[in-house]
């Protein structure tokens, strides 16, 4: 029995975790992937990795650890082609691979800006550790940035380059920060935080041209002002690396459509998890959905980790996020677009937390502050909402109120 | 060698509210719950977070930063994205008293092993 697994994230880090703790018999585990070893932690690089020092790369799985499960890797090597008929797949090297099991944990990629100057020196994404090594030398010789985007790692690098010195503008094309992940109040509060430090946050702006010669010099603004920059940063979201997968034919939509199992809608033996998964039929989310956080791409890792050592698990987790800004967190559980209300608890003035409803019915929630007071908060939250909890509105604003009593 | 230490009375703690305490410079988290006491490390294994702030419920306590759990009874990692085991504490009551063994020396229970990378 020959299992592919393609790519080392954090999916196929938990998955590899899980699969190597009982490994049976007669299965050969084989990993292709366009990363080096280790297996890390992402989330650091647009955190502490960029502003420390002495920067430290927490490792999930290091090249020994497979190398003493006899597990064979091959490294740098991108997966290109997958043939589900003949079960072979094709590295760009040329070399060809047998699999009986394939699991497709590609992740996804920053997305690109097709802007006049998007290939000057200077102008960057981040993704994976070498981006963040690039990062990190620019904004320590960096005096003005400009970023792209006022999404969670788009405001996370604005943190990380203001603490480090640097003039920061942070460019948005959305009416607000962090549109997509949470809900008005909470955008606010954090954009405010970036506000205190002396970040600029240009709403409603978008970006027309990066100009320079060679060298990124400014960006220009659909509103027609010219911002200098040292450095450009393009943080405006992620694509899943799905494009392997459509080619050999499977059912794809922003993402390898699986079911909560984690098995391709299509195809027998094989399964996508992470990022570049979008799981069909999650019992709590209304439509095929995709994830980009840590914890859900480590949890599909190990349901398939189950799911291959012969169990029948579903991923019906509530999804989760974090994100430090600065010395708050901001944690977000559920599903916020299924919130047609979202009312608030001003538990203090740094810290506010906001219960997303749909007809009463908790649905998600939002906190930022420091984390002794909104982990508790959104750790009950999350369980409320996977028990379809109806919020206790009046208690719930009251911060006279446990809320321990209310959504326990 | 074994080196028990008091830490409250059994009625100052509340079921699923796991308490903080500072024995020997260690710190450590007394978890009251329905089937007893346990004492953990209060130290989460991933990122060195306070852990007594976390969820207690059913013997798993949930780290309030990236939701790691554990089983405060073996101190077992059970989610991700911790991997290494929490060590665990002896604790006994006696009378109306909590106490915690914080040993001094080699431990026999040596916890801390990584369950993924051995
Ligand atoms: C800078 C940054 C900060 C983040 N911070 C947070 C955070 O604070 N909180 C949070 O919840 N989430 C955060 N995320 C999101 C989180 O890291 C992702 O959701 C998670 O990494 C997804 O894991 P994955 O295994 O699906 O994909 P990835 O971790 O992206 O791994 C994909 C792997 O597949 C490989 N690969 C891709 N294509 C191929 C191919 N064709 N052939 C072979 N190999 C291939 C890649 O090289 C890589 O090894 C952050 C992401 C980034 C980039
Ligand atoms: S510090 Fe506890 S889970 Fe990360």
């Amino acid at each position: 029995m020959e299992l592919l697994i393609v790519g080392s994230g954090g999916a196929a880090g938990a998955c590899l975790g899980g699969l190597l703790r009982c490994q049976p018999q007669g299965r050969r585990i084989t990993v292709a992937t366009a990363s080096s070893l280790p297996i890390y932690e992402r989330p650091i690089l647009s955190k502490g990795y960029l502003t420390s020092d002495t920067p430290r790369l927490p490792v999930l799985l290091d090249r020994a650890a497979l190398d003493d499960h006899g597990v064979v890797v091959h490294e740098r090597a991108e997966v290109d082609s997958i043939d589900l008929a003949g079960r072979t797949c094709g590295l760009t090297s040329g070399v060809e691979l047998r699999w009986d099991q394939i699991v497709i944990a590609t992740g996804s990629d920053a997305r690109v800006l097709p802007v006049e100057g998007h290939d000057l020196a200077g102008v960057l994404t981040l993704r994976g550790r070498r981006d963040a090594d690039r990062l990190r030398d620019h904004l320590r010789r960096s005096t003005r940035v400009v970023i792209i985007g006022a999404g969670l790692i788009g405001l996370e690098v604005a943190a990380a380059a203001v603490s480090l010195g640097a003039e920061v503008d942070v460019v948005e094309a959305g009416p607000r920060a962090l549109g997509r992940v949470a809900p008005p109040e909470i955008a606010h509060a954090v954009a405010a935080l970036h506000r205190q430090r002396g970040v600029r946050i240009h709403e409603s702006t978008s970006l027309s041209a990066i100009l320079g010669d060679q060298v990124v010099k400014a960006v220009m603004t659909s509103s027609g002002v010219r911002l200098e920059a040292d450095t450009v940063v393009i943080a405006v979201g992620s694509r899943p690396r799905d494009t392997i997968a459509r080619r050999a034919g499977l059912p794809t939509d922003d993402g390898v459509l699986v079911t909560p199992a984690l098995r391709s809608v299509a195809a027998d033996d094989v399964f996508a998890i992470g990022d570049v998964a979008r799981v069909v039929g999650h019992p709590f989310i209304h439509g095929p959905w995709r994830s980009e956080s840590w914890r859900v791409a480590q949890q599909q890792g190990s349901v398939l980790a189950a799911n291959l050592d012969g169990e029948q698990q579903t991923f019906d987790a509530i999804p989760w996020f974090w994100s430090d800004q600065y010395d708050m967190v901001l944690q977000g559980a559920g599903v916020p677009s299924a919130a047609t209300r979202w009312i608030t608890r001003v538990h203090s003035a740094a810290t506010t937390i906001c219960f997303g409803l749909n007809d009463g019915q908790l649905t998600a929630v939002s906190a930022l502050g420091p984390l002794r007071d909104i982990g508790r908060p959104v750790s009950l939250a999350s369980r409320a909402i996977a028990r379809r909890l109806k919020l206790d509105i009046a208690g719930a604003t009251d911060p006279t109120v446990a809320l321990d009593g209310l959504l326990r | 060698m074994a080196n028990w230490h008091c830490v409250g009375r059994v009625d100052a703690f509340e079921v699923d509210f796991s308490e903080e305490v500072t024995l020997d410079g260690q710190v450590i988290a007394v978890h009251p719950t329905e089937e007893g006491f346990f004492a953990t490390s209060g130290i989460c294994t991933h990122e060195d977070e306070r852990i007594f702030e976390g969820l207690l419920d059913r013997c798993q306590i949930e780290c309030p930063k990236h939701m790691a759990r554990f089983d405060v009874r073996t101190g077992a990692a059970l989610s991700p994205p911790a991997i290494t085991p929490l060590l665990t504490y002896q604790v006994e009551l006696r009378d109306d008293y909590v106490w915690v063994n914080v040993p001094v020396g080699d431990r026999d229970d040596t916890g801390q092993s990584p369950t993924w990378n051995s």
